[in-house]
């Protein structure tokens, strides 16, 4: 809106073009109501600080809970490959040992025991009918007969007896719970035969139920069954 | 002017400020270019193959082995299951250092141990000598054993040794807790996995799984990197193989035929135990059982299972056969009259018993319950020898049983126009003929079955991963006999105890019907007779029998006169009627006369 007409520059370049020729004062001066300047009162402008604090916070708390999330999966990580060592182990170890429960429940091996004992197998038997209260059959008490004749020799089951000897240093410092009429004789009816080690070998193993250290292999996270063996 | 020159002067610095910010700007955006089109070339085309590179370094795949199934007997006892076991290896080279630094759990400062003392202490956990682990691990190859399958506690101290250079590789062993029981008939796997044997051999497509595999990432320090992707496809792991087999009676049955082959200095001998009413296979013993877990401890020739592979001529006991034909067919009843001459001459073949005798008023149970050959031929010649090859056939002899066994022979039963003038009698009582023991009791079985033959079977139920059983159904079984013919069979087995001369099988409590059979056994050279096969075939109770037992020793020393397997079967059956807590026997025995009057 100036008094200028519109088709002459009024600037050259970024100086005010210089006024040649018309005397201001002359032109009439346009009959025009002013509106008369008052002050203002301005509206309150929001200050701008607080907002960008704010969101350089949010952004550093997301930063940070990024972060956290990360550092926390990854230890959760470490953590679980941990546990599921821990968890490896201890399956084995079960294994070990259900295996060590069951080589004993072989029929030979109970039987070799029971006659260790003194145990005798009876060979009649008699019944009682509980509706006529009669015995049928002639049970005659179980008497010790001449040897068995042939007897089956025990489950060679591997890594029974390496087992005992790796614990012996173990086994010296526990004392067995054997009773002391033990005698080796089971061993002479099955020569060879692994159930006496690893037989002896279940007390220790009780007293120390020792699982995988973590990190045997300095320095590396142990993950058995996820990291590649050499 | 002065305006000119300005104005001049300010156009040419503008377009000099302009070309700078275009060329600039085309720096610019030809390093963008450059870099974009590099950004495309690795990321996009990828011509180097680096990101493969680096996703093949960081990708793991692994093969998830699928666990072997068990066996398992009928009680839930396990005959063979996979464990995990350990190899020790060495890389000899990296061994090869005097001295080595380990961290003391106990103090945690490093302890400085000598390569001797290592190797000492590597000994003794493997439980074996210093100088047999030295030679092991000196040398210069890279890989070496030192020990193989040790249990995962040995590993575990071998690891905690850290000595350098010694590793363990993971590996499955397949073990049989119960070692020689059943050894035969579970069978065994090969030192690389393969089956070679018994079940493990027939069984193997439902024992053995389906491997699966699992690709995942892994970080420089080895640990799983969390968001990668990773894919997983499950192993399936094998079926369990339930059996019919109680391994308390295979003990047993073992125990007894083990003493009584060892007695009677015999060849070998066997036991088979089958339930009547659904040709379950209870006990199938063998002497000189191998133990699977070293099945090379044992003959090759005895690491099968002779109740279904080795076929003999099974005597006497055939004669039950040619009763029941004659009583089918009407040619006969139990109580049969016939004058027995001391011997017995048709077509020229002259028969004599094993006793001498005079005239003879028997019956057919009598013959049958003395055993009489003269008898047998007298009325088994009343058959057509077509029929007496059908009767043989109906009862099983001559055809395999279809026993989920590798190797089971069908027996040698020549076709009726290839018998010679005296084989055609002798089928009447067992000689010229040849069968497995489970083709006897599966014979009998059907007698004692009311004349219905099942198809004999050792496994029970696969059982999946999970538990779940899919039991075998019993297959419907083919009717030999009438039930009628079946009872009389039956009171001429059970009256060939009580009043024949098969009175060793008695069983206090019990009402016992049995068979004895004593044959020639031919050479295995081919040339004539060189031993005898004595066998005893018995069913009770006779009330509704349950139980089949057969027991069988091949080319025993010594008189065969003296020889009885009557002990081994009494105990053997006795043992299983306790064990299955069978009732005492009620009603009365029928004790067919042997004899008649005239």
């Amino acid at each position: 809106m100036s008094a200028a007409p519109n088709n002459v520059q009024s600037v050259i370049g970024n100086t005010a073009r210089a006024l040649s020729g018309i005397a201001a004062p002359s032109r009439p001066a346009p009959k025009r109501s002013r509106t008369p300047l008052s002050v203002v009162q301005s509206a309150p402008r929001r200050r701008r600080t607080p907002f960008v604090l704010f969101c350089f916070a949010v952004l550093a708390a997301a930063l940070m809970t990024v972060l956290v999330l990360n550092i926390s999966v990854s230890s959760g990580q470490y953590e679980l490959v941990q546990l599921r060592s821990e968890q490896a182990g201890l399956l084995r170890h079960n294994q070990e040992l259900t295996q060590k429960v069951q080589n004993f429940e072989a029929p030979q091996n109970l039987a070799a025991k029971a006659a260790e004992l003194g145990m005798v197998a009876a060979t009649t038997k008699g019944q009682i009918d509980l509706k006529s209260m009669k015995v049928s059959g002639t049970p005659k008490p179980a008497e010790k007969a001449d040897k068995p004749g042939a007897a089956i020799a025990a489950p060679s089951v591997s890594g029974a007896a390496p087992a005992q000897a790796a614990s012996s240093d173990q086994q010296e410092a526990t004392p067995l719970p054997q009773p002391v009429t033990a005698k080796p004789k089971a061993a002479a009816a099955s020569p060879s035969t692994p159930e006496l080690p690893s037989q002896a070998a279940v007390p220790s193993q009780a007293a120390a139920p020792s699982l995988p250290a973590a990190g045997v292999r300095s320095g590396t996270i142990p993950a058995p069954g996820q990291k590649p063996e050499q | 002017m002065a305006r000119n020159s300005s104005k001049s002067t300010a156009g040419s610095q503008a377009a000099g400020a302009t070309r700078r910010l275009r060329a600039g700007i085309g720096i610019v955006l030809v390093l963008l270019l450059v870099i974009g089109g590099r950004l495309f070339l690795v990321q996009g085309l990828d011509f180097g193959g680096m990101a493969e590179a680096a996703v093949k370094q960081r990708t793991q795949v692994q093969t998830l082995a699928a666990a072997r199934g068990e066996i398992i007997d009928s009680k839930g006892n396990v005959l063979a299951r996979s464990v995990i076991r350990y190899d020790i290896v060495v890389d000899q080279t990296q061994n090869a250092i005097g001295e080595f630094d380990r961290k003391n759990a106990a103090t945690g400062k490093l302890d400085t141990i000598s390569r001797d003392q290592g190797i000492a202490e590597l000994a003794a956990a493997l439980g074996k000598s210093d100088e047999d682990v030295r030679t092991a691990v000196t040398g210069s190859r890279t890989f070496n054993y030192v020990a193989r399958t040790v249990t995962p506690d040995v590993n575990d101290a071998v690891t905690k040794l850290a000595i350098p250079g010694i590793y363990s590789r993971p590996t499955t062993q397949r073990v049989y807790p119960f070692g020689a029981v059943a050894g035969g008939v579970v069978g065994f796997l090969g030192a690389d996995g393969t089956p070679l044997a018994g079940l493990e051999q027939t069984m193997d497509s439902k024992l053995q799984g389906k491997d699966g595999q699992r690709s995942f990432q892994i970080g420089a320090d080895g640990a799983r990197i969390p968001y990668a992707p990773a894919q997983e496809t499950p192993a399936q792991d094998g079926q369990s193989v339930k059996l019919s087999i109680d391994s308390d009676i295979q003990w047993y049955a073992q125990q007894a035929i083990q003493s009584q082959v060892d007695k009677v200095h015999a060849e070998w001998g066997n036991v088979v135990v089958v339930e009547v009413k659904t040709g379950r296979i209870i006990a199938m013993a063998d002497s000189n059982a191998p133990d699977p877990n070293k099945p090379g401890a044992t003959a090759a020739k005895d690491r099968g299972v002779r109740s279904v592979t080795a076929a003999y001529e099974p005597g006497s006991t055939e004669k039950m056969i040619t009763a029941a034909s004659l009583i089918q067919t009407g040619k006969a009843t139990a109580l049969e009259h016939v004058v027995v001459p001391p011997t017995y001459t048709i077509n020229g073949q002259t028969f004599t018993d094993a006793f001498d005798h005079g005239y003879e008023n028997r019956t057919l149970a009598g013959i049958v319950g003395f055993s009489m050959n003269t008898g047998t031929v007298m009325l088994g010649s009343r058959l057509t020898k077509q029929q007496r090859y059908d009767w043989l056939r109906r009862f099983g002899i001559g055809q395999r049983t279809g026993i989920e066994l590798p190797g089971e022979g069908s027996g040698i039963l020549a076709t009726p126009d290839k018998w010679d003038g005296r084989q055609e009698y002798t089928v009447l009582f067992g000689q010229g003929v040849a069968q497995t023991t489970l083709q006897t009791a599966m014979a009998y079985q059907a007698i004692a079955n009311n004349g219905v033959r099942l198809k004999p079977r050792l496994v029970d139920a696969y059982v999946d991963p999970d538990g779940t059983e899919h039991p075998v159904p019993t297959a419907p079984g083919t009717e030999v006999v009438s039930p009628k013919t079946a009872q009389s069979v039956k009171d001429i087995l059970e009256s060939t105890v009580t009043d024949g001369e098969v009175k060793e099988a008695k069983i206090d409590g019990y009402r016992v019907g049995a068979k004895t059979g004593t044959a020639e056994s031919p050479a295995d050279n081919g040339g004539g007779f060189d031993g005898y096969t004595a066998s005893l075939v018995g069913m009770a109770p006779m009330d509704n029998p349950k139980y089949v037992v057969v027991a069988v020793v091949q080319r025993p020393q010594g008189s065969i006169y003296g020889i009885t397997n009557g002990p081994v079967f009494t105990s053997v059956m006795s043992q299983v009627l306790r064990a299955n807590n069978v009732a005492p026997s009620t009603g009365k025995p029928p004790h067919l006369p042997q004899f008649f009057d005239k």
